[in-house]
């Protein structure tokens, strides 16, 4: 993988499995970002292959970004609209009907622990509980995978605290992969992915 | 349908959500969207206001009225009365007919030597109801409709005649009907609607005309060197509701740009680009179409100050075609960008 004349990966090879959290760990300019986005098929490698195995028999198939939900680091949600919101358009992307997207929207707050706020506004949550919200609505939208790139980045101890629970929960649930720099989301990762610079 | 895992009626609802909440950042081009449409109107009719009265000042001092009648005082022209009566035919000239000075004469409530002007109905409507028209220069009794004495003795029905443009010289004078063995007359007058070009219609009236005798002239009775017509008709405020439009559609799309890592939430959450493309042209088409509801409503409310109601409807419609346009030329690509890219657009 190069940008200009940079290459950013020389020779990297790795598996994913399935119902798995992955930490991908590493300094700054690693890669980490970059990874994500080849994994989800938002970027095309310069040469090598990436495979996603939808079943263990199939011969895999270049990966299609409508299969991946994405957790973003800072806040990426519709600020004016309630919490509950937010996480109903992760459902009815999925293509639900309202009622069903309402009953899955809310059991995914309740399972991230936010369902007590599904009313408030999302502009008036505290990071964390923002962080937990996008974590639900990436759970509501059915996605068989979830890519968090550096979720705590802008969390105080407290909150990052909060989302490492909120990993705990999600790790045999899906294929998650979780770019951080951050050590209480290594620890909930079953797997970890170091990455470096060629500086480092 | 199902664009990309949602549905059309959801994707309207997720819009209206957005749109409609006062929180939002969008909910303020629900407002641009409104003031900009009764901008769009209210514009044309304070121009319309001021063409229209630039018009009716230059009709009171004779615009678009032709006088027919002779080059020559020592030959004059003998105009045929039906072919002067007949004028009217012609699209764009409402009122027509001979006129011939009778004389002057005394009346008891007028005073001495007042114009006595013979002339026929297609030109002055009020003769068909057998009554003589006084100038309303000539102070006449407040009474609509009154008796009208000549020193001499006769009495006459007669009635106010209306303020009269300048051209027809009859403010001053009492008008009568013109007597019908009276076959020809040496001044034809034709005035024409307001909309009409005079110099266009001039030889087609002149070509109608049967003359005998010496030639015959035409001229305008007052010739102003700007047209307010012409003006009117090419006025830089037609273009104002595709300005607006054009100005609301870049702000819409400045908006929504300033927005775009909120956009992105939609695209982490599994949106299609196909899909999230269709949320943002309804979004673009609900803000145009307001600016089209308010701006008809505005010609509604305004129709009688506009010059052109319907002119005025189909530029504001086509200044929501505008806005919808060059909103979606501005944030083209946001559907179509990397989703990280996006989200961390701020």
């Amino acid at each position: 993988m190069r940008f200009g004349r940079r290459t950013v990966f020389d020779g990297f090879t790795a598996s994913f499995p399935d119902r798995t959290l992955t930490a991908l760990v590493g300094p700054s300019g690693s890669g980490k970002t970059t990874l994500l986005s080849l994994l989800a098929g938002q970027a095309q490698p310069f040469a090598g292959t990436v495979r996603l195995h939808l079943d263990e028999s199939d011969a895999g198939v270049p990966p299609e970004p409508s299969l991946v939900a994405w957790v973003p680091q800072g806040s990426n949600a519709l600020g004016a609209r309630s919490a509950l919101d937010n996480v109903l358009i992760g459902a009815l992307a999925a293509g639900r009907s309202l009622a069903d997207a309402h009953a899955t929207a809310l059991g995914e707050m309740e399972r991230v622990g936010v369902a007590d706020l599904a009313e408030v506004a999302a502009k008036d949550l505290s990071g964390g509980e923002l962080q937990r919200v996008c974590f639900a609505r990436a759970l509501a939208s059915g996605r068989p995978i979830i890519f968090a790139d550096e979720p705590s980045a802008s969390l105080d101890e407290a909150s990052t605290r909060q989302l490492a629970a909120v990993m705990e929960v999600l790790r045999s649930t899906r294929l998650v992969i979780v770019a951080t720099h951050d050590p209480l989301l290594m620890h909930s990762a079953q797997r970890t992915v170091s990455m470096r610079t060629e500086a480092s | 349908m199902s664009p990309g895992g949602w549905r059309l009626g959801y994707l309207a609802r997720e819009v209206n959500r957005t749109l409609f909440n006062p929180r939002s950042r969008s909910s303020a081009l629900l407002f641009l969207a409104v003031a900009l449409g009764v901008g769009a109107v209210a514009l044309p009719a304070v121009e319309s206001q001021g063409f229209r009265s630039q018009l009716a000042e230059q009709q009171a001092a004779g615009r678009n009225i032709v006088v027919f009648g002779s080059r020559d005082t020592q030959h004059p022209v003998a105009i045929d009365r039906a072919s002067c009566d007949s004028l009217t035919a012609v699209p764009g000239v409402p009122r027509s007919g001979l006129t011939e000075l009778e004389g002057m004469d005394d009346f008891v409530q007028l005073g001495p030597n007042v114009s006595v002007l013979g002339s026929t109905s297609s030109l002055f409507p009020d003769l068909r109801d057998g009554v003589l028209l006084v100038g309303s220069a000539l102070h006449p009794p407040v009474a609509a409709e009154f008796t009208l004495v000549a020193a001499n003795g006769p009495l006459y029905r007669a009635r106010v005649n209306r303020v009269e443009p300048t051209g027809l010289n009859s403010n001053s004078a009492v008008v009568v009907p013109l007597a019908p063995d009276i076959r020809s007359a040496s001044s034809c007058i034709a005035v024409l609607d307001a909309y009409s070009n005079a110099n266009q219609l001039l030889p087609v009236l002149r070509a109608r005309l049967h003359t005998s005798g010496g030639d015959m002239v035409a001229s305008l009775a007052s010739n102003p060197t700007i047209d307010p017509v012409t003006v009117f008709l090419n006025r830089p405020g037609q273009y104002v509701a595709l300005l607006l439009g054009l100005l609301g559609g870049l702000a819409t799309g400045m908006i929504t740009r300033s927005r775009s890592s909120e956009f992105a939430a939609y695209r982490m959450s599994g949106t299609t680009p196909p899909a999230a493309a269709l949320l943002l042209a309804m979004q673009h088409l609900q803000i145009a179409a307001l600016f089209a509801a308010s701006s008809c409503a505005a010609v509604i409310v305004l129709r009688g100050a506009l010059a052109a109601p319907l002119s005025a409807a189909l530029s504001c419609l086509a200044g929501a075609a505008t806005w919808l346009l060059a909103a979606l030329v501005v944030t083209v690509d946001l559907p179509l960008r990397n989703v990280l890219a996006l989200a961390k657009d701020r």
